[in-house]
């Protein structure tokens, strides 16, 4: 029994991506069915013409070639699904005289859309604002930190957080960004290199770090927990400000001695 | 600045500015119902971001200073809703006539669908979807304030660029974002992530409106389409590529208004082109709603084309005049111009 519901939860869970699809078919064959017009012309052969675009198998390759594997999506946007969907189901309904008829097709169609799609508003990808700028607490939290006495602090920090600590204030300058990022057109020197190696590793040999932190011009070094266990750059004419989450936010005091 | 002075600079700057351009391109529009502002709402903002688009990539070539910029937007947007207000003063009026008519049509799928609309707007204001492409695309807007230059240092650091990011400095939607901040005065990541997505939001809906006008004859079926598409949308989420997603969201990134808004409004114009048999103004619109396309995203240059050239072949197909065909090609030549200096930049 509990194979069975488990094998109909699955089925469900795989209809569920393929369900507009499904819709949209129908739809169209349903519109080939009743009586057509010009209209309902135009719009078909549109979509055939954009499917046979975006579908076509000799195409396929050299339009991921052109695009990149990882926004070959996005050529569906041309076939206005939505817009599609809702003019097909829009189209039998009208059809449909009996207001009986009306309201089990308009509640039918409600629930084959809420069936075979799933809710935007969930909370793997939405979540209630942290802030008015809606960026990571942790982001305005460190900006706020390095901004406590000068306005346009330099601030070296490898994790990815780095970069949403600009979309809140854009005074705070970095050493370096994070590679992973894709856009990356920095201007970088031997020193951010060596700087960006020394921020990468697990345990960050503290004092070149912070010589070379000090060289740089970074007025804050924020490094990880776990990095600043064994020795951290308090030893070496930093001085510890705060900790946010996993974040140790120390600031460089050498200038001052 | 409080927080009714940011409303109300977003509503003069987002709202009536647009709809005052779009009165004035619809001046020239021989149409029976030309005077509904959810279409001059739309085509002002196509308008308002083909027009800067030229201007922008002009303006990142000659070097210009990120405020030289928003002045001369400033300039050009003020003065072309004054000369629309001057010549259309009566068309106003005769908006906000038919504005009031409207409660004498309203249905209850009217209602489900306004009330559908508000709740994703309230999502939009509570909530928040973070992501990773902000870090290039809103900290660029500002990045350009607070430097006073155009693609010069880079968003993720503040440092210099040491090659210009050529995949997306065709496409300098986020350019927009700091000019709209500046005009309005709020933050830039507060603009975008906050009152854009409202306008936006207002937008794709503006179109799906129009698109139901254009199939439809009746308002009872045209409340139930529009509430058909904000289900769909609502229930689009099974996969986060997917039209509804991107609007839903994250609209203000440049590829979500793009597959959302102006994909489906180019193809509206093309389908107005096609019924009602070639108004020069119409092309006119189309070719700003292809530039618009190209500055909001770079897929943008690639797709609106497509979009394009996919309709002409219907429309060949259907009518086979060559010249029309010609026309419609003539109309991607924003996206054509910058998929060349593309290729040769890159």
């Amino acid at each position: 029994m509990q194979e069975f519901i488990s094998n109909i939860q699955t089925s469900y869970e795989s209809y569920q991506s393929i369900g507009k699809i499904i819709l949209l078919l129908t739809g169209i064959l349903g519109l080939l069915a009743v009586k057509s017009t010009q209209r309902i012309r135009v719009i078909v052969i549109y979509t055939a013409i954009g499917s046979l675009v975006v579908l076509n198998p000799f195409l396929i390759s050299r339009e991921i070639q052109l695009l990149g594997e990882k926004h070959f999506y996005r050529l569906g946007m041309i076939l206005l699904i939505p817009i599609l969907s809702a003019y097909c189901i829009s189209v039998l309904y009208k059809k449909l005289t009996d207001k009986n008829q009306r309201m089990i097709a308009i509640i039918g169609s409600i629930i084959l859309v809420a069936a075979s799609g799933k809710l935007v508003y969930t909370s793997d990808s939405f979540y209630r604002a942290d802030n008015p700028d809606k960026v990571y607490n942790l982001a305005v939290d460190l900006a706020d930190c390095v901004t406590g006495k000068e306005q346009t602090p330099t601030v070296a920090i490898s994790e990815v957080q780095g970069v949403f600590i600009r979309q809140y204030n854009p005074n705070i300058r970095l050493i370096l960004a994070p590679t992973i990022t894709e856009n990356w057109a920095e201007a970088e020197d031997e020193n951010t290199r060596l700087m960006r190696a020394m921020l990468e590793v697990e345990v960050p040999d503290m004092k070149e770090l912070t010589l070379l932190a000090d060289k740089l011009g970074c007025d804050y070094l924020i490094l990880l927990e776990h990095q600043t266990k064994q020795d951290n750059p308090a030893n070496y004419g930093f001085q510890y400000i705060e900790t946010f989450e996993k974040f140790v936010v120390y600031e460089n005091n050498l200038g001052a001695e | 600045m409080g927080i009714i002075s940011n409303i109300c600079s977003v509503i003069f700057w987002n709202l009536i500015i647009p709809t005052f351009i779009g009165f004035l391109v619809t001046h020239f529009w021989k149409k029976e119902d030309k005077d509904n502002i959810v279409l001059n709402f739309a085509i002002g903002l196509i308008t308002v971001l083909g027009i800067f688009q030229p201007i922008t990539l002009s303006s990142i070539y000659l070097k210009l200073s990120f405020t030289l910029l928003a002045n001369i937007m400033k300039i050009l947007w003020l003065l072309l809703s004054l000369v629309s207000l001057v010549i259309n003063w009566k068309r106003f009026i005769n908006c906000f006539r038919k504005l009031l008519s409207i409660f004498k049509s309203f249905h209850i799928f009217t209602a489900l669908v306004l009330l559908l609309i508000i709740l994703q707007i309230f999502a939009y204001v509570e909530y928040e979807h973070i992501d990773d492409d902000d870090s290039f695309f809103v900290a660029t807007a500002t990045t350009t304030i607070v430097n006073d230059n155009l693609y010069i240092r880079s968003p993720f650091s503040g440092v210099l660029y040491g090659k210009l990011p050529t995949r997306y400095i065709m496409s300098p939607f986020s350019i927009f974002y700091a000019v709209m901040a500046r005009l309005t005065g709020i933050h830039a990541t507060i603009f975008t992530h906050l009152y854009l997505t409202i306008i936006l939001l207002i937008f794709v809906y503006a179109v799906y409106y129009l698109w139901g006008k254009a199939l439809f004859d009746n308002s009872r079926s045209l409340s139930i389409f529009l509430f058909l598409i904000a289900m769909l949308n609502l229930f689009g989420n099974y996969s986060e590529f997917t039209t509804q997603s991107f609007l839903l969201l994250r609209i203000w990134q440049g590829k979500a208004i793009l597959a959302a808004g102006i994909i489906p409004f180019i193809l509206y114009l093309c389908y107005c082109i096609y019924k009602e048999d070639s108004q020069v103004i119409l092309w006119c619109v189309l070719f700003l709603s292809t530039s618009a396309a190209s500055h909001v995203s770079s897929m943008g240059i690639f797709l609106a084309p497509v979009s394009v050239g996919c309709f002409a072949a219907v429309e060949l197909i259907r009518t086979r005049k060559w010249k029309r065909t010609l026309a419609y090609l003539f109309c991607c030549l924003p996206c054509v111009v910058c998929g060349v200096i593309y290729l040769i930049i890159s």
